[in-house]
């Protein structure tokens, strides 16, 4: 091998053999290794539990999602980039085009809350529809 | 989509905010920065009535001192900013409730790609194993501090949900567990004499956000309600003379001892 393939290989993709972490380790990857065509197809259809993408899951992020639900005595918890990304990303898929879809919100929740929505004066507003999976 | 904001008098009766096309109720408790309350248990059940959902920000109390799923509240959000990850190096949000709820909120996440990066991740989790820690401390600090400003004589009124004095006083003993760290004080003098006290800070840190160790302050009317009018003000009950402090983690008699010399009269 090169020293090219050598730099970008050697030593990537080995975890430490007979030891377990005591922390999670930082899983700084945005995506993981397939052995065959086959594992993949795998799971996709939801029998092999991996990872594929880190915007979908990642082991990190996972194990404080963990955390967050037990703290929160929820069934689940989802971890984002900030609060707003989490406001928005709630609210983009509960209000979903349907005969109700009114949101009421308290006047003195965080006023950056308000921003989605209130920048829509006179009542409605629309926000793109495009891509909001339906459940 | 439409959307209605409504006061917290409204609130008082929540059954009446929700109309037939309704489909959430959003809403925070303790409110910033007044941290007037709103019973959790009354919104959640006159939802769970209507068939509707109700939604809280609950990053002002965090689940060590408040609890909202266990209330009865479908969707909890949270800033991970604040108390969460508690050493202000991480932007972050967190969302929980029922799988039913929060399933199809993440198949959006991964549309829409507001995931949390795996390096803010991994300070998240080292945060949060001290959060109840460090909560107790914010609980006690903020009581000193609200304890110390009660009655001063530079102050026109402290609102902190543990004091008896404050109007929600009541509301929170029944759904608080502790009172959290945010203290919120209405100076005499109304905005010179909040600039002047913001000023002569020493300890406490002159800074927007909440819920780190470092103590910080800031005046509503120059962040969360920049902007609004005496009337808009008004309606939610936040004044110019307002210091909204996130009491942090230091010694509370440095806490104390810094808040007297800012307020002192020349």
């Amino acid at each position: 091998m090169g020293a090219h393939t050598n730099l970008i290989h050697r030593g990537e993709r080995t975890p430490p053999s007979g030891s377990i972490s005591l922390t999670t380790p930082i899983y700084e990857t945005s995506t993981f290794v397939f052995n065959s065509a086959r594992d993949v197809e795998r799971y996709q259809e939801g029998s092999l539990p991996a990872f594929l993408y880190s915007r979908y899951e990642n082991p990190t992020v996972g194990a404080i999602e963990e955390k967050l639900a037990v703290l929160d005595s929820a069934e689940m918890a989802l971890a984002f980039s900030s609060g707003m990304a989490a406001t928005s990303t709630a609210l983009m898929t509960l209000l979903r085009s349907s005969a109700r879809r009114r949101f009421t919100a308290a006047r003195f929740t965080s006023s950056s809350t308000f921003s989605p929505v209130s920048g829509c004066r006179g009542g409605s507003c629309r926000w793109t529809s495009c891509a909001i999976p339906r459940a | 989509v439409s959307r209605r904001f409504v006061s917290l008098d409204e609130l008082r009766n929540p059954a009446s905010v929700i109309g037939p096309k309704t489909k959430i109720v959003w809403f925070e408790s303790p409110i910033n920065p007044t941290l007037r309350c709103v019973d959790i248990r009354a919104v959640a059940a006159a939802c769970k009535k209507a068939g509707v959902l109700s939604g809280i920000d609950n990053t002002f109390a965090c689940p060590i001192n408040q609890q909202p799923i266990a209330m009865g509240v479908d969707l909890a959000m949270q800033s991970a900013t604040k108390y969460l990850n508690g050493h202000s190096d991480v932007t972050g949000g967190v969302l929980t409730g029922s799988r039913a709820v929060l399933e199809p909120i993440g198949k959006t996440r991964r549309l829409l790609g507001g995931v949390m990066d795996p390096l803010p991740a991994y300070a998240l989790g080292r945060g949060l194993k001290t959060l109840p820690l460090r909560v107790a401390r914010h609980n006690s600090n903020a009581l000193a501090v609200a304890q110390f400003l009660d009655g001063h004589s530079a102050v026109e009124r402290v609102y902190y949900p543990g004091l008896p004095s404050h109007p929600d006083h009541e509301i929170a003993k029944r759904q608080m567990c502790g009172f959290g760290g945010m203290v919120c004080v209405d100076l005499k003098g109304g905005q010179a004499a909040a600039y002047r006290a913001f000023d002569r800070l020493a300890v406490v840190q002159r800074a927007a956000s909440l819920g780190g160790v470092e103590s910080l302050c800031s005046l509503p009317i120059l962040t969360s309600q920049y902007g609004l009018t005496d009337d808009e003000l008004a309606k939610a009950g936040v004044t110019r003379g307002m210091m909204r402090i996130s009491v942090g983690l230091e010694d509370p008699e440095d806490l104390v001892a810094d808040l007297k010399q800012a307020l002192e009269q020349d």
